[in-house]
């Protein structure tokens, strides 16, 4: 039972939350993303009310408006890199159309993201993704992530299975391409180092009931 | 929304590759079976119905009629008795009857049952669309010890015109008694029927007699009782009976009372059967077979997806961190079995497209091995719309057998959502 009397993000934010395994930041994350329904109170997001969507349009609504990073095995075993990035496109119309009005193809646009993500698609495309070390694969699900322009970036755990040095330069990768890209970034992690990189935190307790902010 | 689906589903299939391929080849060969016993059924059918055709009556003494036309036709089986030459002599001349070839059998060669005729067989008998039997080799028997053996006959055992041949009392496979003292030359050799003339050995009606001339009472002479061919050549070679006779009438109007006609024959007990009504008899009593058969290579494409639901559930475990990443990337529960759903149509449509090949590349190593050991013709020809009927139930049946499946990942991701770890 998660229970949050009141929680605002502004847009273009970045808002780290942290909170011991186990205290609901999952459960948070599966609401803003509509897969989960709250049982009582409201939740709005970039101005929709998620609680009266039918499910079919917050399916919609979360794969135009909301990119993922999840801890780890974020790509799909049997895509190649590219088409891991471009599976975001193929169940979003909206993200599509936002890249063909910067006047770009999926194509080109997962290429440039990727190598602004220091993943150079053509030297690597012929791998599977599996084969990609664990920080090449999180990169990847950044681009995916990023993609289209969604306006809500999720990132939960995902430096969690980085090392150190790898985790900072995934960060400073992570904080650049999102606000190039304008989008709100809520992170989640048990990591309270992180914090301070972050315009904003909010401790969730253990089994929680309240919010810190 | 469902191209990319397909995509992704053929992608998964592809990654999955081995386990993929076997069940499809499971349900592929199930698929081939099915379509191989429909064609062999149809095939049987075919030949059956092609093997007599032109003959407007089939008589024979009183027995069954399947009986007589197992013997008369497919030659399978003994006659338990025969016309006597007097009532042949007199039903040969009715007004109605426009042509009649008398059979006479019991003697086999090497196996293949040997028909003591008259030239005319050559002439009335026919098969398939009245197609008339042809010569590859030689002529009718002109001598009394002459013999036109069938196309199987020759090639099975090597022979070519003027040939010597020795025929063996009874049908058995091995005849203990031989007619060694009477051997006959191939005077001829049949073109290929795909009835069962290509496995008779034919001789004259005279032949039949002279070689039994100086038998008794089913046996062998005895010393000193023995009649030399060039003897028997001289004797006067009067058939005493015939086991049947094929009749051709004048019109096809006169079958019905022809054929009771020779039902209540006073002299003798007779039955005349119609060879199209007959072969549907005894194909009626070969249906529950034929149905058996069915039934069985269905129950062999049901296995088969059984086998592919199996699979498919216990590779859904491993897949929930694909379904939970579709999730987020705004896949619904609903695209997630439609996902599940297209793999195992995928793979059934696979298998329903490569068991129909291994069918087209069986039926062409068998056709010519079917066709001389069981004189059925089995054609080579594209799916018929019964056939095309049956690939598609085979891939309505693999989607069906995903929803299995489909249903447990839609329950499955609605419940994970997008959070399963591993």
């Amino acid at each position: 039972m998660l229970a949050i009397p009141s929680m605002t993000v502004g847009r273009g934010e970045r808002l780290f939350i942290e909170g011991p395994s186990g205290c609901g930041k999952t459960t948070l994350l599966n609401l803003i993303a509509g897969v989960l329904k709250p049982s009582g109170g409201g939740l709005r997001v970039l101005g929709s009310d998620m609680t009266a969507m039918p499910n079919r349009t917050r399916d919609r609504f979360r794969s135009d408006h909301i990119g993922f990073v999840f801890q780890s095995f974020n790509l799909i075993p049997y895509l190649s890199l590219i088409e891991n990035v471009l599976l975001a496109c193929r169940f979003s119309p909206a993200r599509r159309h936002r890249i063909a009005e910067a006047g770009q193809t999926p194509v080109d646009e997962a290429a440039r993201l990727l190598a602004h993500l220091g993943l150079d698609h053509a030297a690597l495309g012929g791998r599977g993704v599996n084969q990609l070390s664990t920080g090449q694969q999180q990169r990847v699900a950044v681009a995916r992530a990023l993609i289209g322009r969604p306006e809500l970036v999720i990132c939960d755990e995902p430096t969690s299975a980085l090392d150190a040095n790898a985790r900072d330069a995934f960060l400073s990768l992570l904080m650049a391409e999102t606000e190039a890209a304008g989008a709100t970034l809520v992170f989640v992690s048990h990591d309270g180092a992180l914090a301070k990189r972050f315009d904003r935190t909010i401790t969730l307790a253990s089994h929680s009931n309240g919010v810190a902010a | 929304m469902n191209a990319p689906l397909l995509r992704l589903a053929v992608q998964s299939l592809l990654n999955r590759r081995v386990t993929a391929l076997l069940t499809m080849a499971a349900i592929a060969l199930s698929v081939t079976l099915l379509l191989g016993v429909e064609k062999v059924r149809t095939g049987a059918r075919l030949s059956f119905a092609n093997t007599i055709s032109g003959t407007d009556l089939i008589v024979g003494a009183r027995s069954g009629s399947i009986q007589l036309l197992l013997y008369s036709v497919f030659r399978i089986g003994d006659a338990t008795n025969n016309i006597s030459w007097a009532s042949y002599q007199d039903i040969r001349k009715w007004p109605e009857v426009a042509w009649s070839v008398p059979i006479s059998l019991g003697d086999s060669h090497r196996g293949f049952r040997v028909i003591g005729t008259t030239a005319e067989y050559f002439q009335h008998y026919k098969y398939g669309r009245k197609q008339a039997l042809a010569f590859e080799a030689g002529k009718p028997f002109a001598d009394l010890f002459d013999a036109v053996v069938g196309a199987d006959v020759a090639k099975e055992l090597g022979y070519s015109v003027g040939d010597q041949i020795v025929l063996a009392h009874g049908a058995g496979a091995i005849g203990f008694a031989k007619h060694a003292d009477k051997p006959f030359t191939i005077s001829g050799i049949l073109a290929r029927t795909g009835t069962p003339v290509d496995r008779s050995v034919h001789v004259s009606l005279q032949a039949i007699e002279a070689i039994h001339i100086d038998w008794e009472d089913g046996r062998a002479p005895r010393p000193g009782r023995a009649i030399s061919a060039e003897e028997a050549r001289l004797s006067v070679l009067q058939p005493k009976a015939v086991t049947a006779v094929f009749i051709g009438l004048k019109t096809r109007m006169a079958t019905f009372s022809a054929q009771r006609k020779v039902n209540t024959y006073k002299e003798e007990a007779l039955l005349a059967v119609l060879p199209g009504v007959a072969l549907q008899q005894l194909w009626d009593t070969l249906g529950g077979l034929e149905a058996a058969l069915s039934a069985i290579s269905v129950l062999v494409v049901v296995t088969g997806f059984m086998g592919m639901i199996a699979v498919s559930l216990s590779a859904l475990n491993e897949r929930r961190r694909e379904m939970a990443i579709l999730r987020s990337l705004g896949a619904g529960p609903r695209h997630i079995f439609v996902l599940l759903v297209l793999e195992a149509g995928f793979l059934a449509a696979a298998a329903a497209i490569v068991g129909a090949i291994a069918l087209y590349g069986g039926l062409w190593i068998a056709q010519p091995i079917v066709l001389s050991r069981y004189g059925v013709y089995l054609p080579i020809a594209p799916p018929d719309a019964w056939e095309l009927t049956l690939l598609g139930l085979v891939v309505a049946a693999g989607c069906i057998s995903g929803v299995i499946p489909a249903l447990l990942a839609y329950r499955r991701s609605l419940a994970d959502g997008m959070s399963v770890r591993l």
